[in-house]
C-alpha cells in the first residue's frame, strides 16, 4: 500500500521548490551549465527513489544537496591531495597574525570595490574537496555549520575547521592576488627585511 | 549571571563563528563586549566581514529553472508509473 508521503504528487510538492538551489549547487560542483542539468535530474530521480527514506519535516534541501554531491563525487572519480590534519586552527591563528592590518586594509579597500569575483571564483574552485566542500555549502548554499555537517556525513568541529582553513587558504590566494596587482606591502616588507638582515 | 569575558586570542578564534551566527547566546554577548572595547580585534572582524560579503557575493547565480523542472518532471513521470 502506497502512503501519502510516498506519491509522486507528494514527493514534487516537497521537492521541486528547491530545485533552483539544487541547480545552483549542481554548477558549483560541475562549473558547467549542461552538465550542473544533468546532474540536477539525476539527483532528483534518486532522491524519488529514496523518498520513502526522507523524514517528512526534515530538511529537505540539505537532504537534496547530500543526494546532489553524492551523486556528483560517485560519477566524477577525481584524485585530490587528502587533508593532512584537520586541526587547522593554531595553523590558521599563525597565518592570520602574519597578515598585518595594513594588508587587511589593502584587501579589503580591493574587495570593496568587488573586482576580485573571478579571483574568488578561481580561488574557491581550487581548494582541495574537502575544503571547498565546506565553504561552498556554508559561504554560497547557505547552510549551518550543522546541516553541512549533515550533508557531508562528517562532525561539526571538523566542518568548522576545513571552513577555517578554506577562508585562510581563499584569503591567502587573494593576497597573492592583490600583491600581483601592487596592493600589498608584504612583498615590499620581506624585501626590507632582507636588506637590513 | 556574569558574562564570560574573552582575550582577544579566544575573540579572533571565535570571528568566523560570530560572522556565520553559529555562537551560542552567552559566547555571542563575550565577543561584542569584547568587540566594544578592543582597537586590536576590530579591525580583524571589518576585514573577515568584507572578505566574507566579497566570497558570498562571488557565488553561482542561476537563470529561470522552469524548462529544466518541466524536464525534470517528465523524467520523474517516466521513471514512476502513473499513480
Amino acid at each position: 500500500m502506497t502512503s501519502p508521503h510516498d506519491t509522486l504528487a507528494d514527493f514534487e510538492d516537497t521537492a521541486i521548490p528547491f530545485l533552483s538551489d539544487v541547480m545552483r549547487f549542481a554548477l558549483s560542483l560541475t562549473h558547467d551549465v549542461s552538465n550542473a542539468e544533468d546532474l540536477v535530474q539525476d539527483t532528483f530521480l534518486n532522491a524519488r527513489r529514496s523518498w520513502h527514506q526522507f523524514i517528512a519535516g526534515s530538511d529537505c534541501k540539505a537532504w537534496l544537496f547530500a543526494i546532489c554531491r553524492n551523486r556528483f563525487y560517485r560519477v566524477r572519480e577525481q584524485a585530490e591531495r587528502q587533508i593532512a590534519t584537520e586541526d587547522g586552527d593554531l595553523e590558521s591563528l599563525a597565518a592570520l597574525r602574519e597578515l598585518s592590518q595594513a594588508d587587511e586594509a589593502a584587501l579589503g579597500a580591493r574587495l570593496e570595490r568587488n573586482e576580485l569575483r573571478n579571483a574568488i571564483r578561481v580561488a574557491m574552485y581550487g581548494l582541495p574537496i574537502a575544503f571547498r566542500d565546506v565553504a561552498m555549502l556554508v559561504d554560497w548554499h547557505d547552510q549551518s555549520y550543522d546541516k553541512a555537517a549533515e550533508i557531508l556525513g562528517i562532525p561539526i568541529g571538523t566542518v568548522r575547521s576545513r571552513l577555517f582553513r578554506a577562508r585562510r587558504l581563499l584569503q591567502e590566494q587573494l593576497m597573492s592576488h592583490a600583491r600581483d596587482a601592487g596592493l600589498s606591502t608584504v612583498k615590499q616588507r620581506s624585501v626590507a627585511t632582507e636588506a637590513q638582515s | 549571571m556574569k558574562g564570560e569575558m574573552m582575550d582577544c586570542e579566544a575573540v579572533l578564534r571565535k570571528l568566523w563563528d560570530f560572522l556565520d551566527h553559529e555562537l551560542t547566546p552567552d559566547r555571542l554577548q563575550a565577543v561584542e563586549a569584547h568587540m566594544q572595547e578592543c582597537q586590536h580585534c576590530m579591525p580583524h572582524l571589518v576585514f573577515r566581514d568584507v572578505f566574507h560579503r566579497a566570497v558570498v557575493e562571488a557565488r553561482d547565480e542561476v537563470g529561470d529553472t522552469t524548462a529544466l523542472a518541466e524536464r525534470v518532471r517528465r523524467a520523474l513521470r517516466a521513471q514512476v508509473p502513473a499513480e
